[in-house]
């Protein structure tokens, strides 16, 4: 009796000289059992009723969530204590009450991400497709859920074991079956002669719990997408050997542009290449468009310009001046005096550029504050002049309204002003009417122009839309695979462009003139990483020989344009023909 | 009721209301709107036009308030309660964001075998059938397997038609299908809407906010604003000389890829007030507050909707006469030497 371990019998003996091994096993099926029928009547209640509440929504959510929400609040060892009392202790009544008392909480979790389901467009498409509501139920929301129910549940087997093993303990059920519950009440009644017996069912409680809880968060990792880790490996398998810089000795000289950006390369911290070897000049007063399609390093290169490079993404060699001054080499301390005073930038979503607690008023003011405009009277001056300025017909009234009181032109007028609240000699646009209905977007582009005419800004403006280069650019850089691949004057890259990607990404917009089918460009942009070693454009070209791919193509003047293609003559040929 | 549409949209009204008592906002306002087989038949709208509660409306996503739909002679508007199963055998839809249109999780061929599955055809056949559609927008049937995030946006977009194609559905409503696409994928993708419609006959309400795109697409095309219809007709007339103040000022924002012409557009632009956030009143015609040839009557009376000529339907009261204050238009496209497409 009461013995400790020893060979033969590993973990002792209890009170009655019984293997407390033997009994911690057998304790198992009925510790188990008893979290089991919790857990169950715990998943059946919460996933039916939560993804409902939340699917439906309605009536249906409104009964379900008030119900739960009082159910939240009523303490369950109490309605568990009474209904042992009333069912006279059989374990079953109290396991499934338990799981009665729990299920709200998973209600409310099920609700919500099945709420946020509802929303899918792909739900929309099933719905449309004529799959029934009980059915996009079952298959789309369910299978979203899965994740939080999955730890829900193996957080809920974890109490469920607990809250088995403290009524076992205090001999409320069934005591004379060997739960570990029991067990360890039975220890702790001879805890003064033998502390030994309440270490294998606490240790076996607790490993059990915590399992439950790893067990639960593998599960839900497991199951969850796995885009994460395919990134991974198409980064790892990018790690491509680093082209040799194709120097273009025509180059001018930085300081007689405003902004000049020379040999620019920007890679990800794992090193794979984004954008490589760009160089382009900004004049004064200039508008140069930087055109491609998605993929292409556009919104890369002019973050990079900005020195705003997002995390994970740094610049790996070249330099961006401003005025003749490299940045690149000045550090952040460079860029923090020339942002907002010499550079300036705009996005494509204007509103998320503006904090929605926060006036347009004190947006300005806290801008020109940080310009060291001194008196409030005088900021709230200059506020009104650069509103005015931006053509907003009635500033007194804009300046006391918050983001969500004004239209999408309204809030790009403003960064506008806010950006121009520093006087900056260069504009970086990234897409800055991508998002805005075409009359507004007529409006925006005639505000920049006529900006640029009266104040001599000059404008780097990010697009993939032709008839904006064409409505405002002087001058056009076509990126391709994060490579310039031409570099030419408005006036002439429509009518005779001088790379084929260029000519190819011009027949396809549809605002030219066509009968029937558009012409098309087979293929699609290679993702970064997976560039080929020479033209990176060979692959989809109709021009391509052995030597575009031979060697990496070099950007080649012609008489009025720079061309990253060895073609350009049979180019020029065919647009004769 | 004419057997000869396949859409038939007639004088729906959608209303909401923020709170009670506030006056209703009339989100579709007496729009109406048919499509035969084998058309494209256009709705081009700014942001607050309406165009995607009509959408939704057609799609039987949208309750409405007035006014009837039938898509292939059926009502789907008589009763309260709408049978999917039964509307998506002749109506199927196309989205924006073919990324989201696509459950993540499931495979190509599970997505694309779903509206079959729904209508209750067998799995044996599905396999076949969900091979035969990726191969139809240019797929490989081995794509079936694989998951959506294998494939590039403009490859989802054409599953996501080939998803349309699966219950041979008369109607299919692309609603701003190739807005997210890049000017290349846009291209292969208007093409193959095109293919498909040559080889079946298949009916599109094409729902964009692009004249551009519009213009090359569509056979017809209903302009709206503020929930009503400003012009409506052929989209060859509409475009080469509108009847709407409204469809003038959307023509002569989109920029046109070509400086010089984009140079004469602009000196011709018809100006148009900034939109105010705040209701017009309902009571006149819903462009008088940003309009440039505006009269008293326009802000108190509605114009209805007329014939005009060459089956264009205008709701303006100055027109004709408008057209002779604006500008001309641009000067007749000067064809530039050599700018014919190799």
């Amino acid at each position: 009796m009461l013995q400790g371990p020893s060979a033969e019998h590993w973990l002792g003996t209890d009170t009655l000289g019984r293997d407390v091994l033997s009994r911690m096993l057998y304790g198992i099926s009925p510790t188990a059992s008893g979290a089991a029928q919790a857990l169950i009547v715990f998943l059946a209640l919460g996933i039916p009723l939560g993804v409902i509440a939340g699917y439906r929504g309605g009536l249906a959510d409104q009964v379900i969530s008030r119900v739960a929400d009082l159910a939240l609040s009523i303490p369950p060892i109490i309605i568990v204590l009474v209904v042992i009392v009333v069912s006279a202790g059989r374990p079953v009544a109290a396991m499934a009450s338990l799981g009665v008392l729990g299920a709200p909480g998973l209600i409310r979790v099920v609700r919500a991400a099945s709420a946020a389901v509802r929303d899918e467009l792909f739900v929309t498409a099933a719905k449309v497709s004529g799959v029934s509501q009980l059915r996009i139920m079952r298959t789309h929301v369910l299978r979203r859920i899965r994740g939080p129910v999955v730890v829900q549940a193996s957080l809920f087997g974890g109490v469920a074991l607990l809250f088995q093993a403290g009524l076992s303990f205090l001999g409320l059920l069934d005591p004379d079956r060997p739960t570990w519950g029991a067990i360890m009440g039975e220890a702790s009644t001879v805890i003064t002669q033998s502390q030994w017996l309440l270490i294998p069912p606490g240790v076996a409680i607790t490993l059990t719990v915590l399992a439950l809880g790893f067990l639960g968060d593998a599960v839900r990792d497991a199951s969850a997408d796995t885009d994460a880790v395919a990134t991974a490996k198409a980064s790892r398998e990018a790690a491509s050997p680093r082209t040799s810089t194709a120097t273009s000795a025509a180059l001018p000289d930085p300081s007689d542009y405003v902004l000049s950006v020379r040999e620019l390369h920007v890679h990800t911290t794992s090193g794979v290449p984004l954008i490589t070897d760009i160089s382009f000049d900004l004049a004064a007063g200039e508008t140069v468009g930087l055109v491609g399609e998605s993929g292409c390093g556009k919104s890369i290169t002019a973050l990079a310009v900005l020195g705003l490079t997002p995390g994970g993404i740094r610049i790996a060699g070249g330099g961006v001046y401003f005025d003749g001054t490299d940045l690149v080499a000045g550090g952040e301390a460079a860029y923090r005096r020339i942002r907002g005073s010499g550079l300036g930038y705009i996005s494509q979503d204007p509103m998320a550029a503006l904090d929605p607690v926060h006036t347009v008023g004190s947006h300005l003011n806290e801008v020109l504050k940080l310009r060291g405009v001194g008196s409030s009277a005088a900021r709230r001056e200059r506020a009104l002049e650069l509103l005015s300025q931006v053509h907003i017909a009635d500033p007194q009234r804009v300046l006391k309204s918050y983001p969500h009181q004004i239209s999408g032109g309204m809030a790009q007028r403003i960064s506008i002003a806010i950006a121009l609240a520093g006087r900056p000699r260069v504009l970086v646009a990234d897409e800055p009417t991508t998002a805005l209905d075409v009359t507004v977007q007529s409006e925006i582009l005639s505000l920049l122009h006529e900006l640029q005419e009266t104040t001599g800004l000059a404008l780097l403006l990010i697009t993939h839309d032709w008839g904006v280069v064409a409505d405002i650019c002087d001058r056009a850089v076509v990126m391709y695979a994060g490579d310039v691949v031409e570099v030419a004057p408005a006036h002439t890259v429509f009518t005779a462009p001088t790379h084929p990607y260029t000519a190819a990404l011009l027949a396809a917009d549809p605002s030219i003139e066509h009968s029937g089918r558009l012409p098309t460009l087979p293929g699609r942009v290679p993702a970064p990483g997976l560039w080929p070693q020479g033209c990176r454009f060979a692959a989809r070209c109709r021009l391509a020989t052995e030597a575009c791919s031979e060697a990496r193509v070099p950007l080649i003047k012609t008489s009025e344009a720079l061309s990253r293609c060895l073609h350009t003559d049979l180019l020029k040929l065919e647009k004769r023909a | 009721m004419s057997t000869e549409t396949v859409l038939d949209v007639r004088n729906i009204k959608v209303g909401f209301r923020r709170k009670r008592r506030e006056p209703i906002f009339w989100a579709l306002d007496g729009v109406s709107l048919s499509i035969r087989p084998g058309r494209t038949a256009g709705l081009v709208g700014e942001s607050g036009s309406g165009k995607s509660t009509l959408a939704r409306a057609v799609m039987g996503l949208q309750a409405v308030d007035g006014g009837t739909i039938e898509v292939a002679g059926v009502s789907i508007t008589a009763s309260r309660h709408l049978s999917h199963k039964r509307l998506a055998r002749d109506l199927q839809a196309v989205f924006q964001d073919p990324t989201g249109s696509l459950n993540p999780s499931y495979t190509i061929g599970r997505s694309l075998g779903e509206p079959l599955v729904a209508q209750g055809v067998a799995r044996r056949q599905i396999r076949a059938r969900v091979e035969e559609a990726l191969v139809r927008v240019g797929m490989d049937p081995s794509a079936a397997d694989r998951l959506p995030r294998h494939f590039s946006g403009g490859q989802r977009q054409r599953i996501c038609i080939a998803r349309a194609l699966m219950t041979q559905a008369q109607v299919v409503v692309c609603d701003e299908a190739v807005s997210a696409l890049d000017l290349s994928v846009q291209a292969q993708v208007l093409n193959l809407l095109m293919d498909l419609q040559d080889e079946s006959g298949l009916a599109y309400l094409f729902i964009s906010h692009d004249m551009n795109v519009v213009r090359h697409l569509c056979h017809d095309v209903t302009v709206l604003y503020r929930g009503q219809v400003m012009e409506s007709g052929p989209t060859s007339q509409v475009v080469a000389d509108p009847s709407h103040p409204y469809t003038r000022a959307l023509l002569d924002a989109a920029p046109v890829a070509d400086p010089e012409r984009q140079a004469a557009r602009r000196a011709a632009q018809v100006r148009t007030g900034t939109a105010t956030a705040t209701g017009a009143t309902e009571e006149g015609c819903p462009f008088a507050s940003r309009c440039a040839f505006v009269q008293d009557r326009c802000r108190t009376t509605r114009p209805p909707l007329v014939q005009a000529s060459n089956g264009v339907s205008v709701a303006c009261h100055r027109f004709p006469e408008w057209k002779s204050e604006a500008p001309p238009t641009s000067p007749a496209e000067t064809a530039p030497q050599g700018s014919s497409v190799a």
